[in-house]
């Protein structure tokens, strides 16, 4: 028996819209701990890991751990018909071959619930290490979300390089260059417009902006965002949900032929 | 063509080895494509029919050459480069010797369809026609070395396989230089290709879906040796030999499985029931030295050599490079145009917007998106807590692939 209740359905909600444009059948995995996700775009480019601890609902109880197959487009669906201030439950028999869902409104007093049916979805777990990594930006998302908008203007890949200077996001195309230096700042009363950079050594990758452009649907989620960097290994971009979980993002990087090997 | 029957008893008996996946997925992948099948394909669907009335016809030139395998080839290859794919063409070498009876086959076919044409054109049949005139294709030297040509010109590598293509794309990949053998022919996994792509030629649109086929799981499903598994190919049919009358996929297996060789399931198969073709049966003698040693064999040549002896020879040493420079360089813009506008009489405007696509391809693929699984390792199939792996598969037992996805990350 897997039973959870979020106060806060909308959670759920921005989670779903965050991953929708990059895969389109996931997996969720429920264990006595945590809801989360692992997976990974059909080019096999980016990886999404999402957790929400169970801390994060006001119910959680989960018997047995399993796997909510899931097609998201039919979820996203769902949830369109889910009001703001809705609270989520979701429910799933341990055997179960459908998704109970209902979202309460109190004031209102209306409460709708819908069954999805569940899908056995195939897909490769990666085991990602906890490493240290050379690089750690913390930022507005908002600011993040402008700058990789911004950016797609000039060309399809983006150099983000973290320099003593700064942080720089730099796209070159047919039209011309575009760079975007962001410095250290915690000028700011409020401390989610502050951006810290802890760099270690310097490092300097290419990414799709195309890729980054997907991971910025999970703007709504935080107010920052954190990139992590090492040379030659994907980025990764966190958007942490208050302290009960977080949707990673990680970006395999555009490298020279040989170093591919 | 290929080993009868094995896709379907792969699919069958392990199903895990197949995988339907986007050609995107296959980015950054070097694959070796057999050219001599994918020019037979183009030659047989690239075709234009004056607007769906009649015969359809290849493309030709003003000459009257056909033109349809350079379209094909040309447009294929912008497209497979398009999505990150690195292609190296293999073009077939002389053919084996053992291939003869195959190939007498093959001619016989395609003067049964010459006369079949001609009872149709008679007959005024435009479907018929269309079949036949299908059958009659032929991937001549012409077609071959117009295609190298192309291939060339587009700074695409081209592999002259000193033998089969199949076995040389097979062997490219065996030794890690490229990530896959593209080819209908399911000889390739018979040639130990790692991965084995099928359906790539006309993985047009990007939705449709292409076919992975991974030989270590085909083996694990089965529960095959390597040798094993030759012997059961060649069981099925091969191209280089005949089989066993009555022994279809089913038994074949059965038979493998219980017996280990070909040699043992000579001794113990039931004479009456199974008709063993004739060129398998040699001096007892020999076929058991020629198991056991081969290289002794091959010196003595007087005295005949048992037909599956020589198949398995076929697979097992089969002639191919073990090097190739594989260089993908930048297309040769004016020569490439020359090539298509003045000599195939293409459209001006479409070569240079397709030469334009190939150039972006080819800078892009300079600084490639890396993959992800370069990066962190596919994990095997189970949770990280084994104890409730364990309680759960009871409960999910019946619903596939839900068990083995119930684990969690890290």
């Amino acid at each position: 028996m897997f039973e959870a209740r979020l106060a806060n359905g909308n959670i759920f909600k921005m989670i779903v819209e965050s991953i929708r444009e990059l895969v389109v059948d996931v997996n969720i995995d429920c264990s006595t701990e945590e809801l989360s996700i692992q997976c990974m775009d059909s080019a096999h480019v980016a990886l999404v890991s999402m957790s929400l601890s169970q801390s994060a609902f006001d119910h959680f109880r989960c018997d047995r751990s399993l796997s909510l197959g899931l097609n998201l487009p039919n979820v996203s669906k769902i949830f369109k018909m889910m009001g703001r201030d809705d609270t989520m439950v979701l429910k799933a028999e341990d055997s179960a071959d459908k998704l109970m869902l209902m979202f309460e409104n109190d004031k209102s007093g209306t409460i709708a619930d819908f069954e999805l049916k569940l899908m056995a979805i195939e897909a490769e777990q990666l085991g990602v290490p906890d490493t240290a990594y050379k690089c750690s930006i913390s930022m507005p998302s908002s600011e993040f979300q402008r700058i990789v908008r911004d950016l797609q203007v000039m060309g399809d890949t983006c150099k983000i390089s973290c320099t003593k200077e700064g942080l720089k996001f730099s796209a070159t195309g047919q039209i011309g260059t575009g760079n975007i230096l962001m410095r250290q700042n915690v000028a700011s009363e409020k401390e989610e417009d502050h951006v810290t950079i802890d760099m270690e050594e310097p490092v300097e990758l290419n990414f799709a902006l195309r890729y980054l452009n997907f991971f910025t649907k999970a703007t709504p989620l935080s107010p920052t965002v954190i990139l992590k960097m090492s040379p030659g290994l994907p980025i990764v971009i966190e958007y942490p949900i208050e302290q009960l979980g977080h949707v990673k993002y990680y970006l395999a990087p555009k490298m020279e032929e040989d170093e591919e090997e | 063509m290929g080993i009868k029957g094995l896709a379907k008893l792969i699919s069958d008996e392990a199903p895990d080895a197949i995988r339907e996946v986007e050609l995107k997925s296959l980015h950054g992948r070097k694959i070796a494509i057999d050219a001599s099948m994918a020019i037979y394909q183009f030659l047989i669907a690239v075709r234009s029919n004056n607007g769906g009335q009649g015969q359809s016809f290849m493309l030709t030139n003003a000459e009257g050459e056909t033109t349809s395998h350079i379209q094909g080839m040309f447009n294929r290859t912008i497209r497979y480069m398009t999505e990150g794919i690195k292609p190296v063409f293999v073009f077939d070498g002389k053919p084996p010797e053992v291939k003869s009876g195959e190939l007498l086959k093959r001619r016989e076919k395609r003067e049964k369809a010459q006369l079949a044409l001609q009872v149709a054109t008679e007959e005024g049949n435009v479907e018929e026609q269309d079949k036949h005139s299908k059958r009659l294709v032929r991937a001549g030297q012409k077609e071959n070395d117009d295609c190298q040509k192309l291939l060339r010109l587009m700074g695409v590598p081209v592999v002259l396989a000193p033998c089969e293509a199949e076995a040389q794309a097979a062997a490219l990949a065996k030794a890690g230089l490229v990530y896959a053998a593209g080819t209908e022919d399911m000889d390739a996994l018979t040639f130990q290709t790692p991965v084995l792509v099928r359906k790539m030629t006309f993985a047009s649109a990007s939705k449709s879906m292409v076919q992975t086929m991974n030989y270590a799981k085909a083996l694990e499903g089965m529960n095959l040796t390597q040798a094993q598994f030759v012997d059961l190919c060649i069981m099925l049919g091969c191209d280089y030999c005949d089989t066993i009358k009555g022994v279809g996929p089913k038994t074949a297996l059965k038979l493998i499985r219980e017996h280990g060789c070909i040699e043992n399931i000579l001794k113990h198969l039931d004479g009456k029931k199974y008709v063993v073709p004739e060129s398998w049966l040699p001096p007892p003698k020999e076929a058991e030295e020629s198991s056991s040693d081969q290289e002794n064999s091959v010196s003595d040549d007087l005295q005949p050599i048992p037909a599956y002896v020589l198949a398995r020879r076929m697979f097992n040493e089969h002639e191919v490079l073990m090097h190739a420079d594989l260089k993908w360089k930048p297309c040769e813009r004016e020569a490439l145009t020359k090539f298509l506008v003045d000599e195939m009489g293409f459209n001006p405007d479409r070569v240079a917007s397709s030469i334009d696509k190939l150039e972006a391809a080819y800078k892009a693929n300079k600084a490639p998106q890396t993959r992800m699984d370069a990066f962190f390792a596919v994990q095997p199939k189970k949770p990280t807590d084994a104890s409730v792996k364990r309680k759960i598969e009871p409960v999910v037992k019946g619903k596939g692939a839900k068990g083995p996805a119930a684990k969690k990350k890290r």
